[in-house]
């Protein structure tokens, strides 16, 4: 208890010292001192630490402080309904992912997805397909050609349940036509141990999950799910290339209650693409594999319904909702 | 030997002592706090270690964890509320020998079983990391499967005299542990429509309310206040004879401790419950167990601290975090740019054998911390019963609250002691069916998975070498569990 | 005396539970899987939770009938007991009155308020008498907790209309 003191107050200089750092350019100053961007996430978990890393480059650029608070329960149920009834002034935004439509779509809780105006979307976090380094399989084209030449043979890892990459598994083996048992999980470490010792033919992950492993040599990257090939991977083909045409959009974002000003909004991208350009910042998300895609509010409002468009659709392919 | 030799040299580190000691003392409180759950406390100062270097900052996340699955224990002996999910089985003793007046006896033999754990822990992880990483490898579904049958094959030893009822709280409590969204098909499961119950119900909510709300319900029904006993107000830790008779449960806890520790998923709760039972079942004193056995709180309680250090070998040998507590850690490392795995004992070795250092450290602490917070919290469990009732569930309803700031949980507590009130008057034992909602998910889920990758063929379950002997353990241990009630129950017709 | 009463107490307990797992069998074999089911589908483990559950009910409501002498589970008759006192079960249930009060009220009061009416509340339902003491140990015990919980701990409890 006596050490938090100590620690917050290194905290605290450091925020100071972020605060200090020149203003990179004139500009209006943004209408909130405290912005305080909400998530579902847990402390340590994936969408704290984007909205933590995210908001260490953009204070200096926004002259403002952040606070990141986690209001977690009913699968984010709880942070969207919170978020939609704060002012629309700009003080307070939510962290969007893919799941906060997918709860929607699943739970139909009282505040859904369209509750909330997308502000804007900054990265896509692109999803990998992998196999252990001793199996036979060098690309997808393998993969596929043994669950056809074995059917009812095949075992494809998948996280969570009704998740993008359950759906992405499914769709490729629909497209492809062939009978894989494809099984899911809690969260990828499950998944890792079946791929590792075999019991699986590959798994799906984000690069970060599999970092480990790919550094240790134990497991061989097939694809990636997303529209380009990634900077941080250059060599490593997406599926589409290899002829099979899945690609996953885990996008991260952010969405604010109903009735924001447009030069809110403006502000927000003017600074999404700032900090997104800064050196420093790039290096970290290239390294992390994440892909920048700025996107202001018209952008991110459509590209946000086209995306919930897509997922009722194979939810309701796959009758897990009606 | 090297490893060895390397980790002693960390420990004159003087940020190493402090990280030691700081994230101990948050440890302990996080953890006796009912709600505030080893990885809760963990996450809450995550964002603080971004300042730290590395090795303090994962000592100091590591310290909480080694804190808070002593911590737990605190509440669970003083006032029958596992702090921490896997204290739940030391309610039942601890609190016992609580109500005889040897608060601080069963409090001394928490603490010296919580080091014993955690040493014998932070030993293995030091020299066997390497080949218990392949155990945690061997597990496929099937495994999962059977290690979760083994451990509800425990249910006959926390059912207190009817196997019936015991059987019956467990079904109840797997019924809880379905509700949620479906493990394999994504569907929504006995949710009524609330996104409250989409995530599932934790199993914490589940303690909370069958142990603390309903001996509180019980508590300020008795007529009489005079039944109060007054403890021991000082901390007593187990004098030579005592420590002698403990040992066996601690060893017992220790060996059950390192395999569920080291295979992800599994974890303290189960660890806890398992230590408990088979302490009972080869202790030579089973009688006393339920009724203030020194050996039902030295059993969990070792095995829970083992966890602490065991649980870090998938983490560290493989990257991959086996539980809440380890994804967090995962959380310090990723952002002091280390990643665990492999590369981690090439690439970063100092961090690791600091580690090593730091965790030898916090155990230390635990004991030196324990020792002097203690007994005020003996002194507190001593005030008059009205205040205390009406404190502890204030406590109780805030540690709930701040896990998801959720009303919807609180009123679920709420309606879960009315049923553990329920229960108690028929006579159910409650510990099985918590046993049931920690378990329920890793059977059901397992199961599934391997008759997905079998393609319907239940025979996976026996082909597969480590599912088999598990299975095989799990029958002999309830055959035997059977024949022993019986036995029982013939000679109490002849008697 | 006390082995008949049990053995009631388990016929009982049986038959109502015996009901209650009916109707969750009625709803687990109602639930609908969707494309991504595996062959036991959503329904088929709590399905088959729900049957072991009828069994055992069903079980323990016949043994109460056989054995009328040695009733299952006597070893904890004396904490049944003592919880058999009917004042006891009113006193009870005005708490979880209170509980329920609590909850409803913590939004609204914020924190601090409510634990502090929660603490003098309960303390009062036990019997112990209104005085000065009482009032401020109960503030006291709210703002302490608020301290731990919001200011220690970090966690954002109600403000409610006083601290908003």
């Amino acid at each position: 208890m006596k050490t938090k003191p100590v620690i917050a107050a290194g905290l605290l200089g450091l925020t100071l010292l972020g605060l200090l750092a020149p203003p990179l350019m004139a500009q209006t100053p943004y209408p909130q001192t405290r912005v305080t961007l909400v998530t579902h996430s847990s402390p340590g978990g994936g969408t704290d630490v984007f909205l933590r890393d995210l908001t260490k480059h953009l204070g200096p650029l926004m002259k403002t402080g952040f606070s990141i608070e986690n209001i977690r329960g009913g699968s984010g149920a709880s942070a969207i309904a919170h978020v939609a009834a704060a002012p629309p002034n700009g003080s307070m935004l939510y962290g969007t992912t893919p799941t906060y439509i997918q709860t929607t779509l699943l739970s139909k809780p009282q505040v859904g997805y369209e509750g909330l105006d997308p502000i804007v979307i900054v990265f896509i976090d692109p999803e990998v397909l992998y196999t252990r380094t001793e199996s036979p399989f060098k690309s997808l084209a393998d993969v596929i050609t043994h669950a056809k030449a074995n059917p009812g043979k095949s075992r494809w890892g998948a996280s969570n349940p009704a998740s993008l990459e359950r759906l992405a598994m499914e769709r490729l083996a629909r497209a492809t036509g062939v009978r894989a048992a494809i099984v899911s999980h809690e969260g990828g470490a499950d998944q890792m141990i079946g791929v590792l010792n075999g019991t699986y033919d590959i798994g799906i992950g984000e690069v970060q999950e599999l970092r480990a492993q790919l550094d240790a040599g134990k497991i061989r990257l097939l694809a990636t799910l997303s529209d380009t090939r990634l900077a941080g991977l250059p060599t490593l083909a997406t599926a589409k290339e290899q002829g099979f045409n899945v690609v996953v959009k885990k996008f991260r974002g952010l969405a604010g209650p109903k009735g924001m000003p447009d030069e809110i909004a403006k502000a927000w991208e003017d600074a999404i693409r700032k900090a997104l350009a800064l050196p420093e910042y790039k290096a970290q998300y290239t390294k992390e594999s994440l892909i920048p895609m700025p996107m202001g509010r018209a952008e991110a409002r459509r590209f946000t319904t086209e995306f919930a468009k897509e997922v009722t659709v194979s939810l309701k392919e796959m009758g897990v909702i009606k | 030997m090297d490893h060895l030799l390397q980790t002693i040299s960390n420990l004159a580190s003087f940020w190493l002592i402090l990280a030691a000691f700081a994230g101990v003392l948050w440890g302990i409180l996080g953890g006796a706090l009912p709600g505030i759950s080893p990885s809760i406390a963990m996450a809450l100062l995550l964002p603080f270690t971004v300042g730290m270097d590395p090795t303090s900052a994962i000592v100091l996340l590591a310290s909480v964890y080694v804190g808070a699955e002593y911590g737990g224990s605190i509440p669970a002996i003083l006032i029958r509320t596992p702090g921490t999910n896997s204290a739940a089985a030391t309610v039942v003793d601890g609190y016992a020998m609580a109500q005889q007046g040897r608060a601080g006896e069963a409090l001394g033999i928490s603490l010296m079983s919580g080091l014993w754990g955690g040493l014998a822990g932070l030993l293995v992880l030091i020299l066997a990391t390497e080949s218990l990483a392949k155990v945690a490898l061997a597990f496929t579904p099937a495994a999962y499967f059977s290690l979760g049958i083994l451990g509800l094959s425990v249910i006959a030893g926390l059912s207190g005299g009817s196997l019936l009822k015991g059987l019956m709280a467990a079904l109840l409590g797997l019924m809880i542990a379905c509700v949620g969204t479906d493990p394999m098909s994504g569907v929504p499961r006995f949710t009524f429509g609330s996104a409250d119950l989409l995530g599932g119900v934790k199993p914490i909510l589940i303690m909370v309310g069958l142990f603390a709300v309903t001996e509180m319900l019980v508590q300020i029904g008795e007529p009489a206040w005079v039944k109060v006993v007054k403890s021991e107000a000082r901390l007593k830790l187990p004098n030579w004879a005592m420590s002698k008779r403990l040992f066996k449960p601690q060893a017992i806890g220790a060996v059950i401790g390192t395999i569920e520790g080291v295979t992800p998923g599994a974890g303290g709760t189960i660890a806890a419950f398992m230590a408990y039972s088979e302490a009972k079942r080869w202790s030579k004193h089973p009688e006393e167990f339920g009724k203030g056995s020194p050996e039902g709180i030295a059993a969990p309680e070792s095995a829970n601290n083992v966890v602490t250090a065991t649980a870090l070998v998938p983490l560290l040998s493989l990257g991959i975090p086996g539980s809440n507590s380890a994804a967090i850690l995962l959380g310090g490392f990723l952002i002091h740019g280390l990643q665990p795995g492999p590369m981690l004992f090439v690439k970063a070795p100092e961090v690791i054998y600091g580690l090593y250092g730091g965790l030898f450290i916090a155990n230390i602490a635990m004991l030196l911390i324990g020792m002097v917070i203690l007994s005020p919290c003996i002194w507190l469990v001593n005030r008059p019963k009205p205040y205390l009732i009406a404190v502890i569930l204030a406590l109780v309803m805030s540690g709930v609250y701040a896990i998801h700031e959720s009303l919807f949980e609180l009123f679920l507590v709420i309606g879960v002691g009315v049923l553990g009130y329920f229960m108690r008057l028929l006579s159910v034992p409650v510990l099985p069916m918590v046993l049931g909602v920690v378990l329920g998910y890793m059977v059901e889920s397992n199961y599934r998975r391997s008759l997905l990758i079998s393609d319907g063929d239940p025979m996976i379950f026996l082909t597969d070498k480590v599912s088999l002997t598990l299975l095989i353990l799990a029958l002999a241990l309830t055959a035997y569990s059977l024949w022993k009630e019986i036995r029982a129950a013939r000679e109490k017709q002849l008697g | 005396m006390s082995d008949t009463a049990g053995s009631r107490k388990d016929r009982l307990l049986g038959i109502l539970v015996a009901l209650f797992s009916l109707a969750y069998i009625g709803y687990a074999a109602s639930i609908e899987d969707s494309m991504l089911a595996d062959s036991v589908g959503a329904g088929g483990v709590p399905l088959a939770i729900g049957i072991a559950l009828l069994i055992a009910a069903a079980a323990l409501a016949v043994k109460s009938f056989w054995v009328k002498g040695a009733a299952p589970g006597s070893g904890e008759g004396e904490e049944t007991e003592q919880a058999e006192h009917s004042s006891g079960h009113v006193v009870a249930a005005c708490l979880v009155a209170l509980l329920i009060i609590y909850v409803a009220l913590l939004p609204v009061a914020g924190y601090i308020v409510s634990v502090s009416l929660l603490v003098f509340a309960i303390a009062a339902l036990a019997k112990t008498p209104v005085t000065p003491r009482l009032i401020v140990s109960a503030a006291l015990s709210g703002i302490l907790l608020w301290v731990l919980f919001e200011l220690a701990l970090g966690i954002h409890m109600p403000g409610g209309i006083f601290l908003s």
